[in-house]
Parts: C-alpha cells; structure tokens; sequence
C-alpha cells in the first residue's frame, strides 16, 4: 500500500528527475513497491520481483502489440540485463527491429578502454552481493555482443534512475546510493512526465560517451575461442604457469592469448597467483565441460 | 587438389579444436562471404577454392553484390563472418566503405592483407578509425594456394565463430530445459513460489485457437552445485484444470521429470493424538499412498463404496523427502525462506486459534487443539501423509472426519489427483506440497492461505535445493 509518506517521496523524486510542479492528477500509479535487497528483509518492505514483472510484462505486450516509442533506461549499473525477463524483451524488439534500449549507465573512464576490463566492471556490479553464475553472466554479456541494447556511459553523480517506453510508461526509482539496498520503485503512468523524462535522458545521452557494444562480442569470441578451450583443457589436467601456456602452438593462429587469458580470468574461469601459476576454477570445470 | 585441401582442413581443425564433436559439427549452418579480387587470378583460385572447403565443411557461402547497394544490407545482416582478402586495394576500400555505410558490420569482418600493408593508409584507418580488430597481416606469398599459412588463419577464425555459435547454442539449451514443474492453484501460491526463485522469465504462447498458455521459468540452486531448472504455472482450482495444466506442461516442455503440486490446503485434525494432529499453518507431504481421490465412488442405495486408483508419487523425491525430515535440524533452513517470503509479500502469521468446527455453536464447542511436545509453537512443522482430493470445496467437519478415518489422510484438497493421473499417465513422478490453512468444517475461511502458500513454497525450495542434479 502507498501511504502519505511514499506519495511525499514520489513528488520529490519526480522534481529531482527534472519534473517542474509534479501532480498526482498527472499520473497514474500502476505499480509500487519499497525494494529491500537483502536476506534480513523488513517488515514492509519487498523484494522487487513483482514490480519488475508487472513492467515487463507491459512492455513485451507493448512490443507485441503496438509502437514502443523512445525505450530509454537511465541507471548506475545497467542490472535490468541481469533480469532474464528483460533481456528476453530486449532480444524480442532486436528480432523485430524495434530498436533496442537505449541504455546510459556510470562506467570509469578507465575501465571503458579493453573489452575485458569494461566487461569485468560490469561483472563485479553486477555480482555485488549475490553468488555469481556464470550462465547468467555469459547470457547477459551474450545481449549486449548481440546489440540487443545500445550503451552510452555518463558521468551522472546521484542521478535519479528511471526507464522510459511506450511513450507514456515510467518506472521511477527513489533517489538511492548505488548498490543501495533501500529504495522505493513506481510504475507509473503519465504522457506528460514521460515526455519530460524523455528530454532529460536525451540531453544526458548528449553528453555521454558511446559504449561500443563489439567489445562485448569481443570478450565473447575471446571465451570461446579454440585458444580458450585448449588452456583450459590443459588447466584440467594441471596448473601451467604463464610462459608455458603462451609458448602452445595455438598462440601462433590466436592474435590475442593475453586478452583469452584475461578473459577466462574476468569471468573466474581461472585464476593466477603471484607467480603467474594458472589453475582451473569449478565454474571453468564447468564451462569447459558444457562447452 | 580440393580433396587434399579438405583433409588438411580438417587435420588442422582436429588439432586446434578441443571439442570432441569436432567431427560433426565443423562449420555447421555458419553464413560466410568471401571477398576477393576479381582480377587477379591467384586470389580468384584460392577464394574458390576455400569457397568449396568451406561448404563442403557446412558452411553456407553467401555472395553479396560487391556494389554493396542498400539492399545488401539485409543479406549482409544474415552473414556470421566476412572474409576479405585485402590483397589488392580494391578490397581494402571495400572493407572501408562497409564500415563508414554499416559501421556495425566491422565486428563480422576478418580482413587479411599483406604485411607490407602495415602501416598503410587503409589499415590504420580500418583499425585505428573504424576499430576493425580482426586484422590479419601475413607475408605476401600466403596469398596463393601454395602454402597453409592463410587458409589455417581462415580455418581458425571460422571455427572461432563457429564456437560463439555453439556457445549461444549452449546456453539456450540449459535455459529451456526444466526438469522440475511447480503448478499452483491460487494467485498467492504462485506468488510464494516466485519468491522462492531465481532468473524468473515469463512465457506466453497464444495459438491461432486460441488456447493461451502462461509459463514462468526460473531457478532454484541445488547445494551439490548447478541449479535446478524449474517452469512454474498456476491452474486455477479444480482436479480438470490442474490436469489439463500437467498435461500441457509436459508436452511443451518434455525434459520435466517431475511435477509439483505446491500450495493450500486443508488439515485434517487429530485431537486426540497429538503427534498427528495438523495445525494451521503446518506442512503435509504426500507419502508413498500418494493422493487418494475421495469422489472416485460406486454409489450404490445405501452404499457408498470408496475405488479411487492408486497413484503413488515419484520414488525418488519421496525418498529424498523422508531422508530429509528425518535429518532435519532443530532449526531447519526453510524457516529462514519462509520468513524471507513472509517479509517480501507482506504477510503476517494469524494468531493460532481454537478448532472451531461448529462456529455457530457458541464457544463452548471450540475444542482446545493438543501441542506436540516436538513441533515449535510459532513455526510449521511437516507431517507425510495420504492427501485427499476432490473437486468440492469441503466444509463439512463430518465429512472430513469420515475420510480421516477411511483413508488416514492429512490434508484435503482439489488439485491434486488431477496431477497424480496425468504425471502417472505420462510416465512422470509427482510430489504435493501443502501448506494447511483451515479445517475443512464450517469455521473455513481465507486468513492462513498467505501463510499456508508461503510455508509450503519455503519447504519445496528447502528440498529441491538439497535434491542433486539428474545424471545425464
């Protein structure tokens, strides 16, 4: 149930997100929920599952029936991809050349630059707090390197994050620290504040830097390389030390070994110690063996 | 000479390849353009003869019109790799002019130019410009047919495609294939078992016939690593619609080994013994007498005569189940799930009252239910039993005595014989998970079934977790 003080929370969101005199009559309230992300949850406060469902929901009956309009996330870690549902949806519009979703989310500088580090910055976000699969982190890499979705990086400090679509759907989040595990979420329903939105995202997105969505494909042809599979095969078998994986015969058709080594590493396929000493991890076992 | 090129060909991906349905599965469906020169006739020898190979290696050569024209475009989207042989400049400024027009193409582009080339124009503006990063540089005598150094780099680099191909392929078959069906007959039984689940996904389907079909996949991990696929979809109430429901979710998902039943239903009380007494918001399980279908009668004058098939649930899960109550700890894990449900649906548990099996009677005929010694006060606790099932609504004290006493059963409820008989019909096992929420007599109301729905989606996760994974 939304009471005064949600309601109070909202309107002021709402003016932080750029919203001149927000009105409750301006909007419909189609789905709220107060998120709490953690095993000791609160009484009153919820998991986000159902919020999620019920806007995604709409969104594949948007992408199914009718035109989606400007599909725009403004977030911090980009975590819609990691919901199954919502790259599901984000594949559905890519097959029906819909355009993908315009995704603006924080990435350093510094981390923008190789295909392994920008995908690694991604994994540690999204891993935050929960165990990390890899299936899942490899499908959600996989809609990216698809071009599912179209990346752009800001710089935004305390942004407030929300998704716009079909032309008068938002899902609004409180104001939040990143990775916070505390916030209230809105469905809402509203042309106006829509279109309003939609202007804000698209002058952040002015001052964004593109994210070149082949770096993901990148990283993919890296894992799955012949390269790939035969480090780990010999992993499987015993720890190699650095100099004796590159000195293989694969290296000389592999134009990139240093980057197939990182990545298996980035995705805990493997690991190095001090001594440059590789070893196969279970999730590379694992890999290897569904692979 | 092009049955000496394959056998090399397929020496070469035998050694590089470490998978071992190499044979079967070389270039398998990829979509490949080769550009070449048209002039000059070594590169037109050689890109014929690497055409063939790589067919005969079951690849599928497209050819695009070398114009690039915009109505290439589509055939150049269905293409998985360009291969340029950027010997002569004439392919070179094609590889150029595909990126300015369609600058998403240059990650399905793998050049190869001679390393003369290097620091040429074209390079650094296809590599430093455009970010092509498949750029092959190799002597200039490569390109002829003579030596393997080229065609072993092409071979490479289409297997590596292949290997995205086969990866995609991985992942999409272990995210379809449950092997667990949950079904539930209430919207707050669904819910509960959302909540017990992980990387949820919706699935609709709606035929021409209109039949409209609404699944949820998702996760549950299993402690001896890997994860449970699990597909979940609520009935509605009712034997009919929880069989039809069975039926459908075998058929459009065969890999499913087993179905649940996962939500309320009525207790079935015993005062006068209290270890098998049910409570309200206790769990019953069925045993190895499975569900008994209690309006499965010859009904004769004066005769009422009981001839429900038997249906046992699955060997193994009731198995799995027994060991796991009987090594139950003190304080089990479900308990730490259930609260967790409890607090993300925002249900609180009622207060435990008396059996009032006549309501109306005034309170001098609530009857004081009996404590178990062994079972928490505020917390559920899990009884195995037969569970009765029916298509009526039960409200009746009389009636449920009556079947307690024929049958021995510990629950009441409407969906379950449904599942019995279609899992039994198609060779798959069946488990029902109950969480109690009334008396099935007159007092019967809704305030448990949150609760109910909750402690029983809590306790199915507690088991499929600790459940291993099928052996292939």
């Amino acid at each position: 149930m939304i009471d005064k003080t949600d309601t109070k929370i909202l309107i002021q969101t709402l003016m932080k997100a750029g919203v001149e005199c927000p009105r409750l009559k301006d909007l419909t309230i189609l789905d709220f929920c107060k998120v709490h992300i953690s095993e000791l949850n609160k009484p009153g406060w919820n998991s986000s599952k159902r919020i999620y469902e019920t806007t995604n929901k709409k969104l594949l009956e948007l992408v199914k029936s009718s035109d989606l309009g400007k599909c725009i996330h403004v977030t911090s870690e980009m975590r819609a991809l990691t919901d199954p549902f919502h790259r599901q949806i984000c594949e559905e519009m890519r097959r029906q050349n819909k355009g993908g979703f315009i995704i603006l989310y924080k990435v350093p500088l510094e981390q923008r630059r190789t295909a392994a580090s920008l995908v690694e910055w991604n994994l540690i976000r999204w891993g935050k707090g929960k165990i990390r699969r890899w299936e899942e982190e490899l499908r959600t890499i996989d809609v990216v390197a698809n071009r599912a979705v179209d990346l752009f990086a800001y710089e935004g400090q305390n942004q407030i994050q929300f998704s716009v679509f079909g032309h008068q759907f938002i899902l609004l989040q409180e104001r939040h620290l990143d990775l916070s595990k505390k916030k209230r979420v809105w469905f809402l329903k509203s042309d106006r504040i829509s279109q309003i939105l939609i202007i804000k995202a698209e002058s952040l997105i002015k001052g964004a830097e593109e994210i070149d969505e082949g770096m993901f494909r990148e990283f993919t042809l890296n894992l799955s390389s012949p390269a790939s599979s035969r480090c780990l095969k010999k992993l499987a078998s015993k720890s190699y030390e650095k100099s004796s994986l590159l000195r293989d015969s694969i290296v000389n058709y592999e134009p990139d070994i240093l980057g197939v080594l990182y990545s298996l590493k980035t995705m805990e396929f493997i690991t190095e110690d001090d001594h440059h000493v590789f070893n196969i991890t279970r999730k590379g076992y694992e890999f290897y063996n569904a692979f | 000479m092009v049955a000496v090129s394959l056998i090399r060909a397929k020496k070469f991906l035998k050694t590089v390849s470490t998978s071992p349905n190499i044979n079967k599965d070389f270039f398998n469906g990829l979509n490949i353009w080769i550009s070449a020169s048209s002039r000059k006739k070594e590169i037109i020898d050689l890109a014929q003869r690497y055409q063939i190979v790589f067919q005969k290696l079951g690849a599928n050569i497209i050819q695009i019109d070398k114009n690039l024209g915009n109505d290439t475009k589509d055939h150049i989207d269905k293409l998985d790799l360009i291969i340029m042989f950027a010997a002569t400049p004439g392919i070179s400024a094609r590889a150029l002019e595909i990126c300015n027009k369609w600058p998403e193409y240059k990650y399905k582009m793998y050049i190869y130019m001679p390393k003369e080339y290097e620091e040429g124009f074209i390079r650094r503006r296809l590599a430093e410009f455009h970010g092509v990063k498949r750029i092959r540089h190799l002597e200039e005598k490569s390109f002829c047919l003579r030596t393997p150094r080229l065609f072993e780099k092409c071979l490479y680099d289409i297997l590596q495609e292949n290997q995205v191909k086969r990866m995609r392929a991985m992942l999409a078959k272990s995210e379809h294939k449950p092997n667990i069906g949950i079904i539930t007959a209430l919207p707050h039984e669904l819910n509960a078992v959302l909540e017990t689940m992980y990387d949820i996904r919706l699935e609709t389907y709606r035929t021409p016939d209109e039949i409209y079909q609404e699944y949820r996949l998702g996760t549950i991990r299993c402690d001896f690593g890997g994860k449970h696929n699990i597909v979940v979809a609520r009935a509605g109430k009712g034997n009919n619609k929880a069989a039809v429901l069975a039926t459908n979710l075998i058929n459009k998902y065969p890999t499913i080994k087993e179905i649940f039943m996962v939500g309320v239903a009525a207790g079935v009380p015993n005062v006068k013994n209290a270890k098998e007494h049910v409570r309200l918001g206790d769990i019953v399980i069925s045993d190895e007498h499975g569900v008994i279908q209690y309006d499965f009668i010859k009904q004769n004058t004066n005769l009422t005569h009981y001839d429900p098939p038997a249906r046992p649930p699955s060997h193994a899960w009731l198995t799995h189940a027994t060991n796991h109550l009987a090594l139950m700890k003190k304080t089990p894990r479900y308990w730490s799930y259930l609260d967790k449900i409890l607090a993300n649906l925002d249900v609180i548990r009622p207060k435990t009252g008396p059996l009032r099996d006549c309501p109306w009677a005034s309170g001098r005929k609530a009857i004081k239910q009996p404590t178990y010694d062994r079972a928490h006060r505020k917390r559920p606790r899990i009884l195995a039993g037969p569970i009765a099932s029916s298509n009526t609504v039960l409200k009746s004290a009389r009636v449920r005595d009556k079947i307690r006493d024929v049958f021995k059963v510990k629950a009441i409820e409407m969906e379950a014989s449904g599942i019995a008989e279609a899992t039994w019909q198609a060779g798959k096992g069946y488990l029902v998970v109950r969480g109690i929420c009334d008396f099935a007599n007159d007092d019967k109301n809704k305030k448990w079934q949150p609760y109910a729905a909750a402690a029983a989606a809590a306790f199915t996760r507690d088991l499929i977790e600790t459940m291993p994974l099928m052996q292939e």
